[in-house]
């Protein structure tokens, strides 16, 4: 089926520069990062009672040790070296790495059948070509066709943008991320529940003086006396130590400890494969329309969108054509390689876009930032996956948890940061106004179908008249979830306790309060930007400006508009302590300062042209001059290719 | 000295102290029938020139102690001469098989030293203990009787020949600290190659890489 061309009469001429404004690469990474990193962190509010560094630090060094490890790994894997053959791919990486700024990566041939791909670390680039692709390159670079020396410029300037754009690193440190953490969290699984079995059958010898005396005696040593350590363990968990003592019903003991801490791993082991499976490789989906972006920006020349795209179906053409000289046990151990390689028909599971969609996201660059619903369902799904992860059993116990600050305070960076293109291409809030109400509206509803489906759990309950049963059974769950398992004397558990906490307090605040905070949020947002981007006499310091007012809006939020409504919707768990009303006040004089800057700024900066200080009226959009001097302005928005 | 030269001697150092190591084994094979403390002593004052001696060999030139297979035909031989000098062999043969077995704990401990510095199998080392570690401690109470009894020797008191069943206790004893120290060596290398901008693949490497070795 032919590929189809890039639109010519594309709705506007002017297009809009993605690569100089936030990546939604870098925001799937964020949120990635904010997920699995989200308990850790929040382990850092003040009353925390765990020493998360303890887990925090294993996962940032398996994580960077990983990842600095892949290089070499793909080195060994495919059996990359430098090869002689490849000196006019080398010769053309180095000159456009050195026409874009760029150190070039090595270039290294592989005997495995390996396509094109760019590879590295923080420092170390590479650049992987098969052997039997080494030809076909060669012939392209040295063809005496330049369209087809344009094509071999397009496949090097694709690859080195993944460098340029620092997609290897977000994309090398998400895996990284991703994978150390499933591996941790199923060893740790795996060590806690053997090592629980273990203390149980060793506690009530172990927890006996004698022992210790013995234990001491029995190492030969003269003097040594180990009861000061039987001591400090007593001393460090007396309530472990007494249920070791006397384990009691030991199979309820070990069936206690295994729901405690299933608890404690099984939102990791829930939320990894959601990760894995279809937010990394949305990121690595992503990436490549930057890439192809930046390969037109380096390329240029005429109709360059339309060669990309030929380049690309060329490229994939002869990629089938390559023979597979896989051999032996080599075959074996590509296989997990092969097997999650394979082109999949759902969209979400697929490592690359549809070539139609590079192409239209090379004419309508804003495409490719989706719909507004989706990235209301990213951001949804991952703040989901987060809360899921804070209520396992040991944040529970020891972590304040961040609440609703910080699904709020995530959906409204990331959707501010969604807007942002939308403001560069000219749109105003009135068109923006259906986006930013759908995104809020998935939002809310995806933020409260956990709520929903607990409504939905009672009413079950309830019309099957099982609601005392059903109570029992989640009181014996919120007891070895908390650690628990002394015989049940008070109940834990109450439905009006459920009622209330669960169903009908979050409700009103997300409908009451969350919800129109993040819409407010974003409209105040979105008119403060359309407000810079007027900023024209600013010059290039107005990308900076730019992240400013987002900022003191975040302080706001969090500071006063968010702990002011859960006093007033939580009572019971928030008081208003000094440090409350300190930063209450100190973040009102803040954005009361800000709002001041904003006005003198504008004033300053506002509608001026830079060349000759001439009033331009109206607000921005990509492509406008100066009515007075036709100077361009924000030329750095506008994407440099045809 | 030349490179060709450098390499010649190496190989013929290898050589001389390997031969120098196995009359050793020899001559502490001889005074085993020598009484007590003399023995000991000579023991000791040979075996610590021996292992450095043989770390460096095992390390620089016998590339073999530095895989998988290497560690897994060292220990599987120290647990065979074990079986052999515990249940079937009388006399010579049991010495003999004692000797064995306590030469290959050794090897076995060196080849997964030498590993590790070769490669970076620190989290492997790492997963195996805390994989098996606490099933084998459970196994090893369950035979001893209680916690006390796998260090007093059970409840009938002290074994006086050691058993094949301290063998997985003796090699995860080496790993942990192994793996944790190797961690931390391998992370600094990293780093280090990171900064200095570490060619990926060299010339050299390529070849050995086409070679298949």
């Amino acid at each position: 089926m032919p590929l189809p061309r890039v639109m010519t009469g594309s709705p506007s001429s002017a297009r809009l520069n993605v690569l100089a404004l936030p990546s939604l690469t870098g925001l799937l990474f964020a949120l990635q990062a904010l997920v699995i990193m989200g308990a850790a962190l929040a382990s850092l509010l003040p009353d925390s009672r765990i020493g998360w560094p303890l887990i925090l630090l294993p996962i940032l060094l398996l994580t960077l040790r990983d990842f600095l490890q892949e290089p070499e790994r793909l080195v060994r894997r495919y059996r990359l070296g430098p090869a002689p053959e490849a000196a006019p791919i080398e010769a053309l990486v180095a000159e456009l790495s050195r026409a874009a700024g760029l150190r070039p990566p090595q270039v290294l041939v592989g005997t495995m059948p390996v396509p094109l791909f760019s590879f590295g670390s923080f420092r170390r680039h590479g650049l992987a070509v098969g052997r039997a692709s080494v030809p076909w390159l060669r012939g392209l670079i040295l063809s005496a066709d330049a369209e087809e020396r344009r094509m071999a410029r397009v496949l090097i300037a694709h690859e080195l943008a993944h460098f340029a754009n620092r997609d290897i690193q977000v994309a090398g440190l998400a895996r990284s991320l991703l994978k150390m953490t499933a591996l941790y969290t199923l060893f740790s699984l795996w060590v806690a529940l053997v090592l629980v079995m273990l203390l149980l059958a060793m506690g009530p010898e172990i927890t006996q003086e004698r022992f210790w005396l013995e234990l001491g005696q029995s190492t030969g040593i003269p003097g040594l006396n180990l009861l000061p350590l039987h001591d400090a363990l007593k001393a460090y968990k007396p309530d472990v130590w007494l249920l070791l003592a006397d384990p009691g019903d030991n199979q309820l003991e070990t069936q206690m400890a295994i729901v405690y801490l299933s608890n404690v791993f099984l939102p990791f082991i829930l939320a990894l494969p959601i990760l894995i499976g279809v937010f990394w490789r949305k990121l690595i989906r992503v990436r490549e329309f930057y890439a192809d972006a930046y390969a037109a920006a380096q390329v240029g020349g005429a109709d360059v969108a339309r060669l990309i795209t030929d380049t690309i179906a060329l490229f994939r053409a002869h990629l089938y054509l390559l023979p597979m000289p896989v051999r032996g046990w080599h075959r074996w151990r590509q296989l997990p390689a092969t097997v999650f390689a394979w082109p999949t028909p759902v969209g979400l599971l697929s490592y690359a876009p549809r070539p139609e969609e590079r192409a239209a996201a090379l004419a309508e660059p804003l495409r490719l930032f989706g719909a507004p619903w989706q990235m209301a369902l990213w951001t949804g799904l991952a703040v989901l996956l987060l809360e899921l992860i804070l209520r396992n059993s040991l944040t529970v116990l020891y972590i304040t948890q961040p609440g609703a600050h910080l699904a709020l305070l995530t959906a409204a960076t990331v959707f501010s940061l969604w807007l942002l293109p939308r403001l560069a291409a000219g749109l105003s809030l009135r068109q923006l106004l259906p986006a930013i109400g759908s995104m809020v509206l998935v939002f809310g509803f995806l933020k409260l179908v956990p709520y929903l489906l607990d409504g939905l759990f009672l009413a079950l309950a309830f019309l099957s008249g099982r609601l005392h049963t059903v109570g029992l059974m989640l009181d014996v769950y919120l007891r070895a979830q908390i650690g628990l398992s002394a015989p049940a004397t008070d109940s834990l558990f109450a439905w009006s306790w459920f009622v209330e906490w669960h169903l009908l307090r979050p409700l009103a605040y997300y409908a009451w309060f969350g919800l129109p905070l993040l819409l407010a949020f974003l409209l105040v947002n979105a008119g403060l930007w359309r407000g810079v981007l007027t900023w024209y006499a600013c010059g290039h310091r107005i990308r900076l400006w730019l992240w400013l007012w987002p900022g003191v809006q975040l302080i706001g939020a969090a500071f006063i508009f968010i702990p002011v409504a859960d006093r007033l919707f939580f009572p019971a768990f928030y008081e208003a302590t000094p440090l409350f009303w300190l930063l209450l006040s100190g973040s009102l004089l803040l954005m009361l300062g800000a709002g001041l800057l904003f006005a003198l700024l504008h004033r300053r900066w506002g509608c001026r042209c830079p060349r000759c200080g001439g009033r331009v009226p109206g607000p921005f959009r990509p492509g406008k001059r100066c009515p007075h001097c036709q100077t361009l302005l924000h030329p750095w928005l506008l994407a440099p290719y045809s | 000295m030349k490179t060709n030269d450098l390499a010649l001697f190496r190989q013929w150092l290898t050589v001389v102290l390997w031969g120098f190591f196995l009359v050793g084994q020899v001559l502490l094979f001889a005074l085993e029938r020598l009484s007590g403390r003399l023995f000991a002593y000579l023991v000791w004052l040979w075996l610590v020139p021996i292992v450095l001696i043989w770390l460096v060999l095992l390390i620089r030139h016998v590339r073999f102690w530095g895989q998988w297979r290497g560690l897994v035909l060292a220990w599987g031989i120290c647990t065979l001469a074990l079986v052999i000098a515990t249940r079937r062999a009388e006399g010579w043969l049991r010495e003999g098989a004692m000797l064995v077995a306590f030469y290959t704990l050794l090897a076995g401990w060196f080849a997964a030293f030498a590993l590790i510095l070769r490669r970076d199998v620190s989290i492997v080392y790492l997963v195996l203990f805390f994989l098996l570690g606490p099933l084998y401690f459970r196994a090893q109470m369950v035979m001893a009787g209680s916690v006390l009894g796998i260090f007093t020797g059970g409840p009938t008191g002290g074994e006086a020949v050691p058993s094949p069943l301290d063998v997985p206790m003796l090699l995860l004893a080496c790993l942990l600290p192994l793996g944790l120290l190797g961690f931390g060596f391998h992370f600094l290398r990293l780093l280090w190659r990171e900064g200095r901008r570490w060619p990926l693949a060299s010339p050299q490497r390529s070849a050995v890489a086409e070679e298949g070795v």
